[in-house]
């Protein structure tokens, strides 16, 4: 639904990936979310690699090198048991189309926050728009899919990092605010508890709740 | 409806100090109940400037309620002409017609005897710099002793466990004695369907926690209401300040609609200097609407207010200001926007 | 009496009522726009019907000890649903078959409707210049209403007739003396008032959704006074009433000053700081002294005090209006040296308003204004020493000398030291600003890279003003930004265009209507403003160029023109190539139009209200159902309408031209630019961007968005905005108390908008000076309309806000559904007059026939025709403003003298109403 990756998205009529900016505790944050959007995604054959040599925490890690806040991302890896196939049909199944009754873990915020989930996500998508992000016909994934909203994250953060204004770059650190308090953080906490009952993956289990533990520490630092 | 079957009475309290005669409980009530071509004519509440001939046209000498022996006054029936209202316009002909300015938009209605819901509006009584007038907004007092319901041939009126007085249309035979029987002629007639029809009380919306349209709409919040004989504005305001009186008690019918007397600004001298020693409103009209007790709830009134003026305290200023407007719905604070659609 | 036994027949009829309040769908909706309130309504749908309305009350209390705003509602607003499928309702486009006003129709589609209009807007271009395309601004419909013809208008270069200058609740007085005339606090700071003055308002009729805060505040120990000519509604609920002659306030104003002073009860300290009182001025030039009446290299506007420790003249600070290390002398004279070297003697302005207010004692104020002299001391003491409010309304400014009824009200507050703190100030037009709208015009683009680019770029005009007026505070750098942009908008005082076009060069020439005291005949006055260039680059469509294609969107100029028919149907009427009228209701205009185009109503569409100080909330109006018939929205009209101006053009070959500026403009892509390659075109998207890009700005709190309105209905402003009309309220807003206005003045020192950067009493301008204005006074209305007994005054009404409820018939039934002349019984009866009778009111202007109203409560000498009955009520279509000439007061033309000038919907000449004499007589029962 949205340009998710960097590549191709124009800012101000550059392409984004030709844009220089020094790495500093913004780059770092916009890195985090790229991570966790990644993990929260379908995975291929790549994540499965990654999963199970156990570098997802360290991918974090690595992109918070230059976080102002102290975060432990903790450890984590698949089990070499599990294959790429495996890893997949469990992601689809914990996820997104579930496995006949239903999703264990939903993977869409609109489902937990209550009230009516279209007009949420019309809200959520014209939120996008209005910092920026126009729609993409390829992907599938409705706004508020937890890996979209991370996405989400790593744009606002990359804007605020690449703003040629005090005000605009302000602008884009109080959308992160925003975004996190009325969406990432109203429903995180359920999801990771809903993945800890549903006895899912550890690496799942783990990242759900280090994604929840981070979208608050990440909000305290952004309105300090 | 009550479900315990414990009979309460629900009560208005209008304060005319705070009515400002915008007919926004008319107009509320009329467009919620009484939308229909055949109750074109109908005002359930209506406001009307007093002194004044009001609705039905000198309805106050039209009779019926009880004598002091309880026994039925004869009353009168108000006729259409009396209520007037109902115009049919020349719209179409002024609009769309070629009339090129030789006709004008007005009431297609004959000029003589015209008369509608408002028609002697702000006109009231006395010359300037003198005059004097207030707003009275009626509607059905839902009497604890019913004059309509007891005329009733048919059985069709009755009161129902919240003190409303009900009328069953498919019983009603459209007879009208309901009409004459009741003094304050607030009983209209449905010509088309040979009814009778009143204030429901907005039953409806009681049932559901939902207070009546007049009392929710009212901009000047100047109508409370709440059950008469629990805890609350209603209450304090009928029984321990005893502000709040009948209209007309002398009707026999015992309404459950009250209403605070109005106070107005003293009358002015030749020379146009204040006569602080005069009412501007002749005390005995105000008795004759509200009987003797009138004089007592003006005289508190008026003694509350000066002391709060002085830097005093006064919880019968604190009621009718009612800082939080939920304060005048009494027990019936429910959003109608919250109950899910019925029907 | 029990209850019957059958059970079917009680649920039948108790269900037939319970079935009656059942909907389907419920929203929030607004309505009656006009009214400003725009209180937040719950919509109730049914089968794809608005069933009813009721207000949605949903307002959480401010502050504990004033009470809410709730439930905001009004009797107009809840039959608004009568009035979507009422019989005046337009339903389709239209062309008049027959003359125009002949009232003859045929329906036409949109496409041809369009394709008409498009082809005479594109003809008069090429013919005449865009600027012989002329709008009316409004102040109905809404935001998106205002948005879409004004965008249209600037697109094209058309021009758009200021608002105020048609309308005319323009309160001169106010600019005059404190530099801008929106100065409302919020409804409920009315209760926080000790005394409260209804006066020139109505509230009880024209308020009603506040008024409340008036009757609680009188339980809350406030004292509440109307002071009107007749004993009105609001006299109902009042504690006192003073009878006033109509048009004689200034007098019972000053004399109440007058009071104050002699029994030294007056704020001294607040005189001399928030003021001009204390400055000095030339005894004989009555001048002021000036910077550069001093030194060569002193600014003109430096102003000066005498200091009584130091004994010595001092400069009156630029910066800020806090007195500190010096004690400016209210009395005295003085002597000082002047550049040239002569001496002159110098006094207070203080001294000269001392002057003038020997000539008001209340015993020579009486015979004036008919106020007992000891009522006037009474209430003069009161105000000294209590916390008051004037709660005026929109009817000084259509007195013709409303502007010195104004500055004597507001000298009574300065005397008083009451404004800047809660319960205090005058009441009026609160506008505020809604940054996204206004952002919203320089957008190219949707999203906040673009609202950053303008705000930066806002910020960086800012800064350079402030470059250049380093002295200048936010309010008057705003207003200097918006001034910038002036000469290359579309806004025009409407004023040259009567004059120039539309037969007022007569009428305001007439010297029996005019003001007796004028020293030169009124085309003198105008014929300077224009050669000295005053109002350059404003006179637009200038006096060369023919007005050819008239556009009323919302608007209803053939009701509202004072001058009656002379003024518009006889005189620019036959001018017009082309009328196009916009409405959802056949108004008087929409019967003498060309071309009809049918508009979605309130509750069809979507929409934001105005943004006001008065409740200080922001409404949502969401689209409950579907437009009736064809109707379109104003937005949807004005992209068709794009769309085929562009086509034409190009088929016509005339896509280039030269604007009234000789600036080059092209028609090509006006499809495009109206909705900004189509970032704008649908209208939930572009309410939207308003909202978020306040909340970007700091008006609207965090979190606010098109979702958080669909559920609240309102929500509440966390700033003023950045613009002007938002910043002229000078106060901080805060979440837990009503919004005062002037606090910044009053605490914090931060200087007026004005000339001397204090609330201004002296005028020193020479035409000010000439009619004896410089210094407030009181003067009797001109004879308007020739020499007749009878004042004819008016207000607005309780039943419609202006024609718009005309044609609901359940409102009509709470009156009696026809125009009415209010007269006294001693009128009535010296004419032989009774309740009900055909009557004719008539002057030299023109006549009128309406039915008479007889009462006891309107004061002998005075007649009421209250505002909004349509000409097409009246026989002949000759409506109530056939007797109202229509006179400006040639003072207004004065520009070029620090804050008098031109801003939009402010300063300018406007037409009188109030106050006309008149005849009445007795034409059948």
């Amino acid at each position: 639904m949205f340009v998710y990756s960097l590549d191709g998205l124009e800012i101000d009529g550059d392409l984004a990936n030709d844009i220089e900016i020094e790495d500093n505790e913004i780059t770092a944050r916009s890195g985090v979310y790229q991570v966790l959007g990644q993990i929260f995604s379908v995975p291929d054959g790549t994540d499965h690699e990654l999963a199970v040599e156990g570098k997802w925490p360290e991918k974090l890690r690595e992109a918070a090198s230059l976080l102002a806040f102290d975060f432990d991302f903790g450890v984590a890896a698949l089990a070499s048991s599990v294959s790429a196939e495996d890893y997949q049909a469990e992601y689809l199944r914990l996820f997104e189309i579930g496995d006949g009754d239903g999703c264990p873990a939903p993977i869409y915020g609109g489902l937990y926050t209550g009230g009516d989930r279209r007009k949420q996500m019309e809200e959520v998508a014209r939120f996008f728009e209005y910092f920026g992000l126009k729609t993409s016909k390829e992907d599938k994934r409705p706004p508020d899919h937890l890996a979209t909203e991370f996405e989400f994250m790593q744009y606002l953060a990359f804007k605020e990092a690449a703003s040629p204004s005090p005000r605009l770059g302000g602008s884009f650190h109080r959308a992160q605010e925003d975004f996190l308090e009325r969406q990432l953080i109203s429903w995180l906490d359920e999801f990771a508890a809903k993945l800890a009952a549903a006895d899912a993956l550890p690496v799942y289990i783990w990242a759900s709740r280090t994604a929840a533990e981070f979208v608050k520490a990440d909000l305290q630092y952004l309105q300090s | 409806m009550n479900e315990t079957s414990e009979k309460r009475q629900i009560a208005w309290v209008i304060d005319l100090n705070k009515c400002i005669g915008c007919q926004t409980c008319s107009v509320a009530c009329k467009v919620l109940w009484t939308r229909e071509e055949s109750e074109k004519a109908q005002w359930w509440c209506s406001v009307n400037t007093l002194p004044g001939k009001g609705t039905p046209k000198d309805w106050e000498g039209m009779g019926g309620g009880f004598d002091d022996a309880m026994a039925p006054k004869t009353g009168h029936q108000p006729t259409l002409a009396d209520f007037g209202g109902g115009f049919d316009f020349n719209h179409e002909e002024v609009f769309f017609g070629g009339s090129a300015g030789k006709v004008h938009l007005e009431p297609q209605a004959p000029r003589e005897g015209r008369w509608a819901m408002n028609w002697d509006e702000d006109q009231g009584a006395g010359e300037w710099p003198n005059s004097y007038y207030f707003y009275m907004p009626r509607m059905c007092n839902h009497c604890s002793k019913p004059a309509c319901a007891q005329a009733c041939p048919s059985g069709a009126m009755y009161k129902n466990d919240d003190g409303l007085v009900v009328r069953d249309e498919d019983i009603c035979s459209g007879s009208r004695f309901c009409m004459e029987a009741c003094p304050y002629k607030k009983i209209y007639f449905n010509y088309e369907r040979h009814v009778g029809q009143h204030c429901i009380g907005c039953f409806p919306r009681i049932e559901k926690g939902v207070a009546p349209a007049c009392v929710r709409q009212c901009p000047g919040r100047a109508i409370f209401t709440g059950w008469l004989s629990e805890d609350g504005p209603v209450k304090d305001l009928v029984m321990k300040h005893k502000v709040a009186l009948p209209l007309h008690g002398e009707y026999g019918t015992s309404p459950n609609v009250y209403y605070i007397p109005p106070l107005s600004p003293h009358p002015l001298n030749e020379d146009m200097s204040i006569n602080a020693e005069k009412a501007r409103i002749p005390p005995e009209e105000l008795e004759a609407l509200f009987g003797p007790e009138v004089h007592d709830a003006l005289a508190t009134m008026q003694s509350e207010m000066d002391k709060v003026r002085d830097g005093g305290s006064s919880e019968l200023m604190k009621t009718l200001i009612a800082y939080k407007w939920q304060e005048l719905l009494g027990p019936f604070t429910a959003d109608p926007a919250d109950i899910i659609a019925t029907g | 009496m029990t209850k019957p036994t059958g059970d079917a027949g009680v649920d039948t009829v108790e269900g037939g009522y319970r079935d009656k309040w059942s909907w389907d769908q419920v929203t929030f909706g607004t309505h009656c726009l006009n009214c400003l309130a725009s209180c937040p309504y719950r919509v109730y749908v049914k089968d794809g019907e608005v069933i009813f309305e009721e207000p949605a009350a949903l307002f959480e209390q401010v502050n504990p000890n004033v009470p809410d705003m709730n439930p905001m509602a009004c009797q107009k607003g809840s039959a608004w649903s009568q009035q979507l499928d009422g019989p005046d309702r337009l339903k389709y486009p239209m062309r008049r078959v027959g003359e125009r006003g002949e009232g003859k129709w045929e329906r036409i589609s949109w496409d041809e409707a369009l394709q008409e209009v498009a082809e005479s807007i594109v003809e008069a271009i090429d013919m005449e210049g865009p600027e012989s395309v002329v709008f009316e601004e409004t102040v109905e419909g809404g935001l998106l209403t205002q948005a879409a013809y004004l965008r249209f208008a600037s697109l094209i270069g058309a021009v758009t007739l200021d608002a105020q200058g048609l309308i005319n609740d323009f309160p001169a007085g106010h600019h005059i003396t404190f530099g801008k005339f929106s100065c409302a606090s919020s409804q409920d700071d009315t209760f926080n008032a000790e005394v409260i003055l209804i006066w020139h308002s109505n509230p009880a009729y024209t308020s009603i959704p506040y008024a409340h805060f008036i009757t609680e505040a009188r339980y809350n120990g406030s004292s509440v006074v109307t002071i009107a000519p007749d004993y009105s509604a609001s006299a109902v609920i009042s504690d006192q009433y003073l009878p006033i002659k109509a048009g004689t306030d200034a007098a019972f104003a000053l004399a109440m000053c007058q009071v104050m002073v002699e029994e030294n009860i007056f704020n001294r300290d607040f005189v001399i700081s928030q003021t001009d009182l204390p400055l000095l001025v030339n005894t004989s030039t009555r001048r002021f002294l000036r910077g550069n009446d001093l030194d060569e290299d002193s600014p003109e506007d430096q102003f000066y005090w005498w200091d009584t420790d130091s004994d010595a003249m001092v400069e009156a600070p630029r910066v800020s209006l806090q007195v500190e290390g010096v004690s400016p002398a209210l009395e005295g004279t003085w002597t000082v040296k002047i550049l040239d070297g002569s001496e002159i003697e110098v006094t207070t302005v203080w001294e000269l308003m001392k002057t003038r207010l020997q000539d008001y004692t209340p015993e020579l104020a009486e015979p004036i204004c008919g106020v007992n002299p000891d009522s006037i001391r009474q209430l003069a003491r009161q105000i000294a020493e209590k916390r008051t409010k004037i709660v005026e309304g929109f009817n000084t400014p259509k007195y013709f000398h409303g502007d010195l009824m104004e500055r004597a009200m507001i000298l009574v507050l300065a005397l008083s030291g009451n404004w800047g703190r809660k319960g205090t100030g005058i009441q009026g037009l609160a506008l505020a600003g809604l940054d996204g709208y206004q952002i919203f015009g320089m957008k190219q683009e949707r999203g906040v890279n673009e609202t950053a680019r303008i705000m930066d770029g806002i910020d960086g005009a800012m800064d350079q003003l402030r470059e250049m007026s380093p002295d200048s505070t936010e309010e008057m750098l705003g207003t200097e930004l918006l001034l910038r942009g002036i000469a290359a908008g579309t806004a025009s005082p409407p004023a040259f265009f009567h004059y120039y076009h539309c037969g007022y060069e007569e009428t305001w020439n007439n010297a029996a209507w005019q003001d007796p005291a004028m020293k030169r005949p009124f085309d003198d006055y105008l014929q300077d403003a224009v050669r000295r260039g005053w109002w350059g680059g404003l006179v637009k469509p200038g006096p060369g160029t023919d007005p050819t294609v008239f556009i009323s969107v919302a608007t209803n100029p053939i009701r509202r023109q004072r001058g009656g028919s002379a003024g518009l149907l006889e005189t620019l009427w036959p001018k017009l190539e082309k009328i196009v009228v916009v409405e959802n209701r056949m108004s008087s205009t929409a019967l003498q139009a060309d071309i009809v185009l049918p508009a979605a109503m309130q509750y069809e569409r979507k929409n934001l209200q105005y943004a006001i100080t008065h409740s200080f909330n922001l409404g949502f109006s969401d689209k409950a159902v579907e437009p009736q018939g064809e109707a379109k929205t104003e937005w949807e009209i004005f992209h068709l309408l794009s769309q085929k101006v562009a086509e034409v053009a190009e088929e016509e070959d005339c896509v280039e031209y030269l604007d009234g500026r000789r600036q080059p403009r092209s028609l090509e892509a006006l499809g495009d630019q109206f909705t900004a390659q189509g970032n704008f075109e649908d209208e939930e998207v572009i309410i939207e961007e308003w909202i978020a890009d306040s909340v970007e700005a700091g008006t609207l709190p965090r979190g606010a968005s098109l979702t958080t309105l669909r559920e609240k209905g309102a929500v509440r402003f966390t700033g003023l905005g950045l613009f002007a009309p938002g910043l002229s309220l000078a106060t901080d807003v805060k979440p837990d108390e009503p919004v005062t206005a002037f606090t910044w003045h009053v605490e914090k020192g931060v200087p007026f908008p004005t000339l001397t950067r204090r609330a201004q009493f002296l005028i020193d301008h020479p035409w000010f000076a000439e009619a004896d204005e410089d210094i407030v006074r009181h003067k009797n209305p001109p004879q308007m309309g020739g020499d007749y007994p009878l004042l004819l005054t008016s207000g607005h009404s309780r039943w419609t806000v202006h024609a718009s409820a005309m044609g609901n018939k359940v409102l009509a039934e709470t009156h009696r559904a026809e125009p009415l002349i209010v007269l006294s019984l001693v009128d009535a009866k010296e004419r032989g007059i009774e309740d009900g009778d055909l009557v004719g009111m008539r002057n030299d202007r023109g006549s009128a026939k309406l039915r008479a109203k007889v009462t006891g409560r309107v004061r002998p000498g005075q007649a009421i025709v209250y505002n909004g009955w349509e000409p097409h009520m009246f026989e002949n279509w000759q409506g109530p403003n056939q007797v109202e000439p229509g006179m400006v007061k040639w003072l207004h033309l004065v520009s070029r003298y620090g804050h008098l000038r031109y801003v939009p919907f402010g300063w300018q000449p406007v037409p009188a109403d109030r106050a006309v004499y008149i005849e009445v007589e007795k034409i059948a029962s």
